[in-house]
């Protein structure tokens, strides 16, 4: 479904990414790990078109999408959930979720929606009571699953998140993995960048370890979870 | 006493003329930053090309009312692609007013090189009967101006509130780059925005000229009286622009009897400066921002 | 061979100086070589240059864009005629006395836009012209209404009355001081201090410089000179009205001054040249002053930087070709470390700062929790932690960037209230930035130099007229700049802009503008982030240099091999929560680091295997 080969990314001098090379599947779980600062969110970023690769190839479905822009990628079916939430916190709950709504379906019809909005608000009960206050009221933990039901609305092919887990109490972390679970085993494709390598390697199948711009490691999670080379990249030599 | 409704009911309708105005500036500044410091010449734009519809080129009413503010609405959309989009460049960035302003000499010097200095009142739909309410004689033409700007109000709140682009608008608004994420493209909205604004320049230029005579060098004064409101206000805060608009025009009138018409623009322009001195983000303005480093 | 380009360049400094005068001195024939009408133009450039060269300076050094100045020259040009006219005082008393009341009303504008800052500048600048236009339109008593002013006496020395010949040569004259004293200030501290703080008001401030003092400063100075060419029109034309001065005159003005290009000394000549001419040789009458509006916005679109910084930009690579390739400061390393470094070698273990129960709120997140450690002093103290656990948010705290809800600070055991960036960077706390904050407008060798403003700056008159003191100063911040680049190992070009520097450099070339504010207490974040491992293993090198000479060292880092290696001291930081301090060794191998590094339980077990 997803495919990026020798993807480099520059940010003026400094290489951010030095050729990259992932692979993804349908209704796949794949995990990139790495220490703050090796690359993981640039990734994302020019997956979906936030950032201009300097080379390199991204193809979705077997038709590249290197050089679109965010919102055209967006329309391809392609969903991001940035790191730091991003809310639109001057907007209410619901509100906010009326923001997945594609062009293409957002004329549907408003039965529609709310039948959207029920199924978030029967996985988040919390959403519920709270659809009506603006979103920056929201705490982390909350904003977290306002984005992912965002991002679950707009129906992606592909979910790319970046680092679900930041800034979250541990126990809500549980949550939201549950639901990146689930939306797997309903065919969505998900990337899944996370500075948490234990936590994201306990749900996908396969990792990819990121370190300096370029994949250190990837291999099953199994494998990678018993390799000492990774703690190695996040904590250096001892 | 009577003199006093009278004042009270001239000063609302000048002032729902400045928030009018004052919506435009805030209408984009709050979408991207940016706001066009040319909104008085396109106001008074509005107010010729109305005239010159109606009067000289004899349409009817609200063909050449349509046809001003429609006019003048695109023309913005022209505006914003050529004098704002290249120079938006975040908080700091104040190419965007000086190419704005360019452009405000620009479209008033043509407009003097091709109407003249003459100046004329479009003769209002109204008529001009005289309104009477406890002895004070208003004229309907000038009351006229309170509803036709509430209905307006209304229409854009609820198009704020209920459509997509309304919607659009405020997301862009709140977070660029998220919008970006969800599939919309935030140049199309900034479009949008201005195409918005230069739609309400265009009605109350139009709206002005009813009422008032619309010379070509009206343009600054009127842009800068707005934007006075909209600084008193807030830029960001449209509630406050359009109580700051009303409360504006009332003491204008008050100063302008009771006191001098001299006295009158050094009144508004000294209480900007004060504003921003004691308080730089307007009267009712709470929100601070977070530096990020 | 590095001598005799040198040399060169000593006498390209000759040749621009022998071409200025000869420029001049062509000029000044100007009244024996055209007719009047030719010469009432050159006198109007000239009254252009003066007020544009003060407008030059603050949008081109302070990035303040004002839309008013026509308002500035009109108190000069009305308060001159008014008092001349009413008493009968001789122009040279009414000039002075109107460049001072230039400079109070300036004053009055400048403090609330300088505080408002942005769009709000342009805003109040604007309406102050307006309101001026209006008072003049008014006050009959005072400006003699919309007629304005008539029968202004020419000024007179000693029995000789100045006529339009002998006023050009006056006004030619002032324009080559203002010029001068433009070209002055961008040679001195405040010129740096102004630059600086238009391009980074953030990293200004954390180099100790106050915004408000540089940019009122740019203010004073171009109130001053729209007062004095006010007052020289209106003496040599007779007459003023105030349509002279409306708003059409302030965008001219403006657009003068970015079509020479902003910045450059001599652009307010070329733009107020091509103003003053261009409609003359068109034989425009109409459209004016939309062909004024076309031009600002050409100049907008396809010249940013103006003509002259336009042509500068063609001109300088060719000849930074010949420019000597290295310029090492004479004094030897040795000798250079020491005047580096004022502070007296500590002995190690005391504290230097402490922080205690420090706390900070976002709206509802609680991002620094009850935070306490302390930093001896000579040491180098790291904070690591996962993203997001709020150490930057701390060193934001710590240098006076963000206050804090709770918590106190103690610095030499005494009491520290971080009130401001440029508060604390005066007590001797110096700072670096994740992302790269240098000036890019400024030198290599300007940046370092704009380090030590708050030290060594002379005063502003001192600087306009670049006395033998402030030029020996100028001398003195040159070498200890110098020093400090061959400290941090800097061997490339030390005079081009900064904006060329690779990324590596810039980072060392930031610690190194930090390190010239000679702070005791050095904050770094992330410093390594983008370097590569030679880059990483020379700014080890300095970090040691730098504790040896008793600077203590807070550093934020995520490559960790590296914070093993360099750190005494390590407190690791997660959700805003101190969950240690201690040795590196120790802190890195803590189960309960691994588990805040990876996340899950099952780690902090397999870590203690």
């Amino acid at each position: 479904m997803l495919s990026i080969k020798g993807l480099e990314v520059r940010y003026g001098a400094i290489q951010a990414l030095k050729g990259v090379d992932v692979e993804l599947g349908k209704g796949e779980i794949v995990a990139v790990i790495g220490s703050n600062g090796a690359g993981k969110t640039t990734m994302l970023q020019s997956v979906l078109g936030l950032v201009r690769p300097s080379a390199g190839v991204i193809e979705l479905d077997g038709k590249s999408i290197t050089h679109l822009s965010a919102n055209k990628t967006s329309n391809l079916g392609v969903s991001l959930v940035p790191e730091g939430r991003e809310v639109f916190g001057t907007l209410s709950v619901v509100e906010n979720l009326r923001m997945g709504l594609k062009r293409k379906i957002g004329y549907y019809s408003k039965q529609q929606f709310e039948k959207e909005l029920d199924l978030v608000f029967e996985r988040f009960p919390r959403l519920h009571e709270r659809r009506h206050q603006l979103a920056f009221t929201l705490s982390g933990g909350e904003q977290q699953m306002l984005v992912l039901s965002r991002a679950m609305i707009s129906k992606p092919k592909l979910l790319l998140l970046d680092e679900p887990s930041l800034g979250l109490a541990p126990i809500i972390v549980n949550e939201i993995f549950a639901t990146i679970g689930e939306l797997a085993k309903d065919g969505t494709a998900i990337l899944l960048v996370e500075q948490m390598a234990h936590k994201a390697l306990s749900i996908a199948k396969r990792g990819y370890v990121v370190d300096n711009g370029s994949i250190a490691l990837h291999g099953s999670s199994s494998a990678l979870l018993n390799d000492d080379r990774m703690i190695k990249a996040y904590l250096g030599a001892h | 006493m009577s003199l006093i409704l009278q004042l009270v009911i001239s000063g609302l309708s000048v002032g729902c003329l400045y928030a009018l105005i004052a919506l435009g500036y805030s209408l984009t500044f709050v979408v991207n930053g940016t706001l066009n410091m040319s909104q008085g010449q396109l106001v008074m734009l509005g107010g010729v090309l109305m005239f010159g519809f109606s009067e000289l080129g004899h349409l009817p009413f609200l063909v050449s009312f349509a046809l001003a503010a429609l006019i003048v609405g695109l023309l913005n959309l022209g505006i914003e692609r050529l004098a704002i989009r290249k120079f938006d460049k975040g908080a700091n960035s104040i190419e965007w007013v000086l190419s704005t302003i360019a452009v405000g000499i620009i479209i008033q010097d043509v407009a003097l090189y091709v109407n003249g200095p003459d100046e004329g009142v479009t003769p209002s739909p109204v008529g001009d009967e005289m309104l009477r309410i406890f002895g004070a004689g208003i004229y309907w033409k000038e009351f006229i101006f309170l509803p036709v700007v509430g209905v307006l109000l209304v229409l854009l709140i609820l198009f704020y509130k209920k459509s997509h682009w309304g919607l659009w608008l405020r997301a862009t608004a709140d977070n660029r780059t998220a919008v970006e994420i969800m599939g919309v493209s935030s140049n199309k909205i900034v479009a949008v925005a201005y195409v918005l604004s230069g739609l309400l320049a265009g009605i109350g230029g139009a709206l002005m000229s009813t009422n008032y005579a619309v010379s070509v060098d009206i343009g600054l004064p009127l842009g800068l009286k707005a934007i006075s409101v909209a600084i008193l206000a807030g830029v960001n805060n449209p509630k406050g622009i359009v109580a700051a608009g009303l409360i504006l025009g009332i003491s204008e009138a008050f100063i302008g009897q009771y006191i001098s018409t001299a006295f009158r623009e050094m009144f508004v322009y000294g209480l900007v400066i004060l504003v921003l001195y004691w308080k730089p983000m307007g009267l009712f303005n709470a929100r601070k921002t977070i530096v990020k480093v | 061979m590095n001598q005799l380009i040198e040399k060169s360049f000593g006498y390209r400094t000759a040749a621009g100086w022998i071409a200025g005068l000869a420029a001049v001195g062509l000029l000044a024939a100007g009244p024996w070589m055209v007719d009047t009408y030719y010469l009432n133009l050159l006198f109007m450039i000239g009254i252009f240059v003066i007020t544009c060269t003060g407008m030059n300076i603050l949008i081109g050094y302070c990035g303040i864009v004002s839309i008013g100045h026509a308002g500035l020259m009109a108190v000069g040009a009305y308060m001159s005629s008014f008092l001349s006219t009413t008493y009968g005082l001789s122009f040279w008393t009414v000039a002075l006395i109107g460049m001072l009341v230039s400079l109070i009303i300036g004053s009055l504008i400048a403090i609330p836009t300088i505080r408002a800052g942005g769009v709000y500048l342009s805003m109040i600048t604007i309406a102050f012209g307006v309101v001026i236009h209006e008072v003049l339109i008014r006050w009959d008593g005072f400006s003699g209404g919309p007629l304005g002013i008539s029968g202004i006496a020419k000024p007179q020395v000693a029995g000789y009355t100045f006529d339009l010949k002998s006023m050009y040569i006056f006004v030619l004259a002032i324009a080559v001081i203002a010029l001068l004293i433009a070209r002055n200030l961008r040679r001195s501290s405040w010129g740096r201090a102004m630059i600086a703080t238009k391009e980074n008001e953030i990293a200004a401030a954390s180099l100790g410089i106050r915004k408000f003092t540089v940019q009122y400063a740019g203010f004073a100075i171009s109130s001053v000179l729209a007062g004095l060419s006010g007052a020289i029109y209106a003496h040599t034309n007779s007459f003023i009205s105030p349509d002279t001065y409306n708003f059409q005159t302030s965008v001219q003005l403006v657009l003068i001054v970015i079509l020479g290009g902003s910045g450059r000394v001599l652009g307010p000549v070329i733009g107020a040249a091509i103003i003053v001419f261009l409609p003359e040789v068109l034989d425009m009458e109409k459209l004016r002053m939309a062909l004024y509006g076309g031009i600002m916005f050409a100049v907008l679109f396809f010249l940013p930087k103006g003509i002259a910084g336009t042509v500068a930009g063609w001109v300088a690579p060719q000849l930074s070709r010949f420019a000597p390739k290295s310029q090492k400061a004479s004094s030897s390393t040795a000798s250079g470390e020491e005047i580096m470094f004022s502070a007296p070698a500590q002995a190690k273990d005391k504290e230097l700062l402490v922080l205690e129960g420090i706390n900070k709120y976002f709206g509802g997140l609680h991002a620094l929790k009850d935070v306490s450690f302390s930093v001896a002093a000579g040491t180098i103290h790291s904070l690591v932690g996962p993203n997001g656990a709020g150490k930057t948010t701390l060193l934001n705290v710590i240098s006076g960037l963000y206050s804090s809800e709770q918590g106190s600070f103690k610095l030499h055991g005494e009491k520290l209230v971080p009130r401001s960036l440029s508060a604390v960077a005066q007590l001797g706390i110096a700072r670096t930035f994740q992302h790269s904050r240098l000036f890019k407008e400024l030198s290599v060798l300007e940046n370092i130099m704009t380090g030590m403003t708050k030290r060594e700056r002379s005063g502003l008159g001192a600087s306009l007229l670049r006395t033998p003191k402030q030029l020996r100063s100028e001398r003195q911040m040159e070498a200890r700049s110098h020093a400090l680049l061959d400290l941090i190992g800097y061997e490339g070009d030390r005079h081009m802009p900064a904006s060329q520097l690779p990324y590596g450099h810039q980072r060392m070339v930031e610690i190194a503008r930090a390190l010239a504010t000679s702070p005791s207490l050095l904050l770094l974040d992330e410093p390594a982030a983008g370097m590569t491992a030679t880059e990483i293993e020379q700014l080890e090198n300095l970090l040691r240099k730098l504790v040896s000479h008793g600077v203590t060292v807070i550093l934020i880092e995520h490559h960790m091999d590296f914070v093993q290696r360099v750190s005494d001291t390590v407190t690791v930081l997660d959700f805003g929560r101190v969950i240690g301090t201690g040795s590196p060794e120790q802190m890195l191998s803590d189960p309960r680091v691994i588990q805040a590094y990876l996340g899950g339980e099952e780690v902090a077990a397999s870590a203690e295997h």
